[in-house]
């Protein structure tokens, strides 16, 4: 599914963050954003995914414009995972009706069923409020899992590895690319060499776009 | 525990309240034995004489000023106890290192502070001293009453022993019950917090009928909690209302034939009445102060873990 943004320009109060902003993203393409943090980058993402709405500017993916079309269209991890104080399998679902065929993909593709299946209760196991029973590797793969079982086109990764250390962000990597397989993706990141397997790479600074 | 390092931190206050309300208690029961005389008098028909008009002023006079001066020192030592909770509240949450404050849940803080907190600081302004005051004329009555009649105090108020057995396992059953309920209302509040902190989230993934009927079963486990435990509360203390109506059937009972054989003058028998509401009058009251005492201890012990009362106790001082 393809991407499509033209003369974007989006401001918090009288701070703008973008500025004309265009890009087109081609179906099944990988593109990398880089800048520096606070310069637009999440605003980007929110604004494609349909969660802040377009005021100046248009997107749309797969010729859909409207806010609720690319909602549908994108799933999104963020730096932090949030996740519902619920079970493993509800926040991974999210209250739909998902199969355990389909659920048990997400978990082996998020590299999370090793460490499910040594729980006492398994998949419905409590993550606590916050997450705050499992630790920041666990909750991202789970919230990749969150996003394998979507299955939506387009996958938008706002710096989803940050967070972590090197030897559990090597997990999250593996459940990423997973995740990230055959799909459109925009991720976006201050560091370099996290975006070394997107296939363009842009840069963002002053809310402008730029090829580096 | 919590409370008890609140009293040692204000240890001389305490003592002096303490102190208001037993010196209230003697002037009062002085009065009261000034009017026995006076009314044992007047049925007698013998004039009042100037020493007893005069004694009666003082006593009047001595009664207000000492309950204006146990208010006032009770309200100040709960205002006092009420701030340093407070203040040790602020000082566990601004000690805790940043790691344990990210963490932290803000529904549930929220819900310490309006709930719980406040609960408390109410509890203290309300109701735990005259929780205290009515312990001390309780007891200070009791052994009066024996001293000037101890077969009536003794018949009239043996069933009170029975009664405070009742009251200790109802209030146990109505603390239990209010204890599920405060549990449930904060798994309530959790809801709340989560539909702020994880908007994006909940719109992405379409999660908010999930949400939503957690939280209407949380609300509907929160109401059903609530409504048993005021159930029990209401089925609990009617029934306690009931037996404390005894003692002052005996009182009439066995103190007027008392009266009627000459063995007491009625100005005796107008005192006990006068005082019952000291001794089974605050077992009247009793389940209702358990009830509430018990609910307090509830919420200090709920945020005990948050409280730091002084510098040292925090782990995690001077982190920065």
């Amino acid at each position: 599914m393809s991407i499509h943004i033209n003369n974007l320009s989006f401001s918090y109060g009288n701070k703008t963050v973008l500025k004309d902003v265009s890009l087109m993203v081609a179906d099944g393409e990988s593109i990398g954003i880089i800048g520096v943090s606070g310069g637009g980058k999440s605003t980007l993402l929110k604004l494609i995914s349909g969660l802040y709405e377009v005021t100046n500017g248009f997107i749309s993916i797969n010729r859909h414009s409207s806010s609720e079309n690319r909602r549908k269209s994108v799933a999104m991890v963020m730096q932090n995972a949030m996740l519902f104080p619920a079970s493993i399998r509800d926040n991974i679902t999210c209250g739909h009706a998902i199969s355990d065929e389909i659920l048990s993909y997400a978990c082996k593709a998020a590299q999370l069923t090793d460490w499910i299946d040594s729980l006492s209760s398994g998949i419905d196991t409590f993550v606590g409020e916050r997450g705050g029973q499992v630790s920041g590797g666990q909750a991202q793969r789970i919230a990749i899992a969150r996003a394998i079982a979507k299955d939506a086109p387009v996958i938008l990764l706002d710096e989803p590895t940050s967070a972590l250390d090197g030897e559990t962000s090597a997990a999250v990597m593996t459940a990423l690319s997973n995740l990230t397989k055959g799909k459109t993706v925009l991720q976006v990141s201050h560091r370099p060499e996290s975006l070394a397997a997107c296939s363009r790479i842009l840069r963002l600074e002053g809310g402008q776009l730029y090829v580096t | 525990m919590l409370l008890e390092k609140l009293i040692k931190k204000h240890n001389w206050l305490v003592r002096c309240s303490i102190g208001m309300c037993g010196i209230t208690t003697v002037v009062t029961l002085w009065w009261n034995s000034i009017l026995s005389s006076i009314i044992t008098n007047v049925s007698d028909g013998k004039q009042l004489s100037v020493k007893n008009l005069l004694a009666s002023l003082a006593a009047i006079i001595l009664t207000s000023v000492s309950a204006y001066a146990k208010t006032l020192l009770c309200s100040y030592t709960c205002e006092q106890m009420g701030h340093s909770l407070r203040m040790g509240y602020a000082r566990y949450l601004s000690c805790l290192p940043f790691s344990q404050a990210e963490h932290l849940s803000r529904g549930e803080q929220f819900s310490k502070l309006q709930n719980e907190l406040s609960d408390i600081l109410n509890y203290f302004n309300s109701s735990l001293f005259p929780l205290v005051d009515d312990a001390i004329r309780f007891l200070i009555t009791l052994f009066w009453l024996l001293k000037r009649n101890a077969w009536l105090t003794i018949l009239s108020n043996l069933p009170v022993f029975f009664i405070v057995l009742y009251i200790i396992w109802s209030s146990k059953v109505i603390g239990s019950a209010t204890k599920g309920s405060q549990i449930a209302k904060g798994t309530m509040n959790q809801y709340a917090d989560s539909l702020i902190s994880l908007f994006p989230i909940i719109r992405l993934y379409d999660a908010s009928k999930m949400l939503l009927n957690g939280y209407n079963t949380a609300c509907k486990e929160w109401e059903e909690k609530t409504s048993k435990a005021e159930k029990v509360r209401a089925r609990l203390m009617s029934l306690s209302g009931l037996l404390t109506s005894i003692p002052l059937m005996l009182l009439f009972l066995i103190g007027g034939r008392q009266v009627i054989n000459g063995v007491i003058t009625i100005g005796t028998l107008y005192v006990f009445l006068n005082l019952s509401g000291n001794v089974s009058g605050i077992m009247m009251n009793m389940p209702g102060h358990i009830a509430a005492f018990r609910q307090f201890l509830a919420n200090i012990q709920r945020i005990s873990p948050n409280v730091m009362l002084k510098k040292k106790e925090g782990a995690y001082e001077h982190t920065y």
